[in-house]
């Protein structure tokens, strides 16, 4: 459901979100049939699957917020899940969100909130020196360190061309 | 140090569903499984890349290198659900993933519903040899590719915009009035191709000639 207050089925023409009032969006992402697995194990499954939607949305300060059958059940207002960390873009696979910092840090975090927070929270450096603090969430950051992975191109096409030696 | 960072700097990302796209400031494109499922469909642009021959030194959704062949730099990425589409700064198009409703921009092919390397999309041979065509933007979506192209006549440089579409057109995605399940060779979105750019003409000129 996109408006999170309303219990109606189908919404006619547009409405404000209140919560949103007042805050301007860099980004906003709509995702459908997604979400936490054991919806999909549902035997209804096809009757449910279209019905799981998430929406994603990032304000000016970067702050995420995310709301949506596929992120919990029963939550009526739009949730930060991500604050403080300046992010520019996000995008949604089936069961994930990345999110796009503006120094180019890429998280990763899964869409529904029970796995948000039962899931491994990585250490965050915090304000006092020497201490580290859990993270709220359960994310992880992705890199592309180049070197490393070219190295793999070449050992996977080695690999592949040798196969195709041994067969012939 | 510092170069090092700038180079592999993250600029754009796009995620279908199973997969991650990451473009970085070199123009290097990253893969990474990014669901649950992992993508067994090609997606990924790493040639024999499953889960049983993933690297398994690392997490499994970690980013591999995608590469083209010739390792051009890579301008733009999109994702559909289950394929990917790149675009590189000579205006060339490369596709690669589930290709089961002609998204990759060619005919379904029953011996390769799917295909795991970037191969070029041949987009110049749409149009007759004196029209130069380059690629300048795609999309994509569900199952559906989108490549927007400029067509320059090579005698008076008169450049049009057209708009192509591939994939499934069973609800009218293609834009192209018909219904097609399965469309592999691109088709020609009308309302949307043979667009000149008046960028010099006033406003008031522009509502005279209509």
């Amino acid at each position: 459901m996109v408006a999170p207050d309303s219990n109606e089925d189908y919404i006619r023409a547009p409405r404000r979100i209140p919560p949103f009032n007042n805050i301007l969006l860099r980004d906003l992402k709509l995702g459908n049939g997604v979400g936490r697995m054991f919806y999909t194990v549902h035997p209804v499954v096809l009757n449910i699957w279209s019905k799981i939607t998430i929406i994603v949305a990032v304000d000016e300060k970067g702050n995420v917020y995310e709301w949506g059958i596929g992120y919990g059940k029963g939550i009526k207002e739009p949730e930060v899940v991500l604050a403080g960390k300046d992010i520019q873009r996000i995008e949604a696979s089936a069961d994930r969100i990345f999110a796009l910092s503006k120094d180019g840090t890429l998280y990763s975090l899964p869409i529904s909130k029970v796995d948000q927070q039962e899931g491994p929270k990585p250490d965050e450096p915090s304000w006092i020196p020497f201490v580290k603090s859990k993270a709220p969430i359960s994310y992880k950051t992705l890199t592309v360190p180049l070197e490393y992975f070219d190295k793999y191109l070449l050992h996977l096409s080695e690999t592949q061309y040798g196969a195709q030696a041994d067969t012939t | 140090m510092v170069l090092k960072l700038i180079l592999r700097r993250i600029s754009d990302i796009s995620a279908g569903r199973d997969h991650l796209l990451i473009l970085t400031s070199a123009g290097h494109v990253y893969a990474a499984a990014a669901s649950h499922n992992y993508p067994d469909k090609g997606q990924l642009g790493v040639p024999g890349l499953t889960w049983a021959t993933r690297p398994k030194d690392r997490p499994y959704d970690s980013p591999l290198r995608v590469v083209t062949a010739g390792y051009l730099k890579i301008n733009q990425i999109a994702t559909g659900n289950y394929h990917s589409v790149l675009l590189d700064y000579n205006g060339g198009v490369w596709t690669f993933g589930d290709n089961s409703y002609g998204q990759l921009g060619f005919d379904y092919l029953p011996d390769q519903p799917t295909r795991d390397s970037p191969a070029e999309l041949l987009l110049q041979s749409f149009y007759p040899s004196p029209i130069t065509a380059t690629c300048y933007q795609i999309a994509a979506g569900g199952m559906n590719s989108f490549y927007m192209v400029d067509a320059a006549q090579q005698q008076d440089q008169k450049v049009t915009a057209d708009v192509w579409a591939s994939g499934k057109g069973l609800w009218g995605e293609l834009g192209n009035g018909k219904w097609t399940h399965v469309q592999g060779k691109p088709t020609k979105i009308k309302a949307l191709s043979g667009l000149v750019e008046c960028k010099h003409m006033p406003p008031s000129e522009m509502v005279n000639t209509v």
